[in-house]
């Protein structure tokens, strides 16, 4: 027997398919040492039980399921929790803007001024700027483009936050 | 891990970017092994396991037209099953890189399954107890292990997956080896390993 024993490196790296040729004493060695054979054998048994299959198993339907989870995503883009709340406030703006639009709400704010307001409150001119406001909403027209704008900004932005919350920060793309 | 070629990974890419439900079922049954062999071996309890699975897919679909072919696809969706187990962990407070040889006594906690075939003869008592014993290793270790042996992934994209530089996995796996053995030589007679 010539040299020295072999490093459990150099036995895991000889296995590993990664020993050099300049090694060859090493190899020399390893063909004669009964020792470091002792070694390569019990490191073989280690490597062929690591290769195993530990026999871990999905359900078999688990690639249908997926697509098919896919194909209701599809079929529904917008039927998140949240995508709801965001259409529900794209909603109230949408039926606000059009209440103001056509229907005059000068009595009717007049009416509850009354109820609720003091009447020394109402002799000043604290409502006034109110009076106007209402006045100069009711029949302008641009009350509706603006409900829709605010309807499409709602929804795009939502689109945008649950793009961002369960896709883009949290997961890889690319190295 | 079967051997892939970009050709191939492009196309079957552009076919599910073009919506072909096939297309993704396929990529599934491709990298299904894979993405098993990583959420079995770092996941502890069994019935979050096929869920995390679906997760990784869930994520590869909704990620994969922003692949730019920069790495091989099976080093992109191990990546990703990677940090989906690391953060469902983390959300679990399962340590992370702890070695739980002291702490871990049954083998229900032990993260795999370690299934025994019928009749139990000394070798399959071996290797069940090297299921038992990868289980008990820290969760670098595990992945490690998994995806150099089980999946025959190089250390450079076994880096690549986990963020680790090429030489630390390589001298991590050595040490993961040298202490599996150690740890069933303690076990059994020298001559049964």
């Amino acid at each position: 027997m010539k040299g020295r024993h072999l490093t459990e490196e150099e036995i895991q790296d000889f296995l590993d398919g990664n020993f050099s040729d300049e090694k060859t004493n090493l190899k020399h060695h390893l063909e004669t040492c009964r020792i470091c054979q002792n070694t390569l054998k019990q490191y073989q048994s280690l490597y062929a039980g690591l290769e195993i299959d530990p026999g871990y198993t999905l359900s078999k339907a688990f690639a249908k399921s997926i697509v098919s989870k896919l194909s209701l995503e599809h079929a529904s883009p917008f039927s998140s929790p949240s995508a709801e709340i965001a259409f529900i406030i794209a909603g109230i703006f949408l039926a606000l803007g059009a209440t103001l639009f056509f229907v005059d709400l000068r009595p009717l704010a007049e009416t509850v001024s009354r109820i609720a307001l003091p009447k020394a409150a109402l002799s000043t001119s604290i409502l006034q700027p109110i009076r106007n406001l209402l006045a100069g909403l009711n029949g302008s027209l641009y009350l509706l483009p603006f409900a829709g704008l605010a309807l499409l900004s709602v929804a795009a932005l939502d689109r945008f936050i649950h793009k961002l919350k369960h896709h883009k920060l949290f997961y890889p793309t690319e190295f | 891990m079967q051997s892939e070629s970009t050709t191939e990974s492009r196309r079957l890419i552009e076919r599910i970017n073009g919506d072909d439900q096939k297309a993704f079922r396929s990529l599934i049954e491709s990298y299904q092994r894979l993405v098993v062999h990583i959420v079995f071996r770092l996941v502890p309890n069994a019935a979050d396991r096929e869920d995390l699975c679906q997760d990784v897919f869930l994520k590869v679909y909704q990620n994969l037209n922003s692949f730019r072919h920069e790495s091989k696809l099976s080093t992109w969706i191990a990546k990703i099953a990677y940090n989906t187990c690391i953060n469902h962990l983390q959300k679990k407070k399962v340590p992370l890189f702890d070695d739980r040889s002291s702490d871990v006594q049954s083998l229900e906690e032990i993260p795999g399954d370690p299934m025994l075939p019928d009749g139990l003869t000394e070798k399959s008592d071996i290797a069940h107890r090297l299921q038992l014993e990868i289980g008990r290793m820290s969760l670098q270790y595990r992945t490690i292990l998994t995806l150099y042996h089980l999946d025959e992934i190089s250390y450079a994209e076994i880096g690549k997956i986990m963020n680790l530089p090429e030489g630390t996995v390589k001298s991590h796996l050595f040490r993961a080896r040298k202490q599996l053995r150690n740890r069933l030589m303690s076990k059994y007679r020298k001559e049964e390993l």
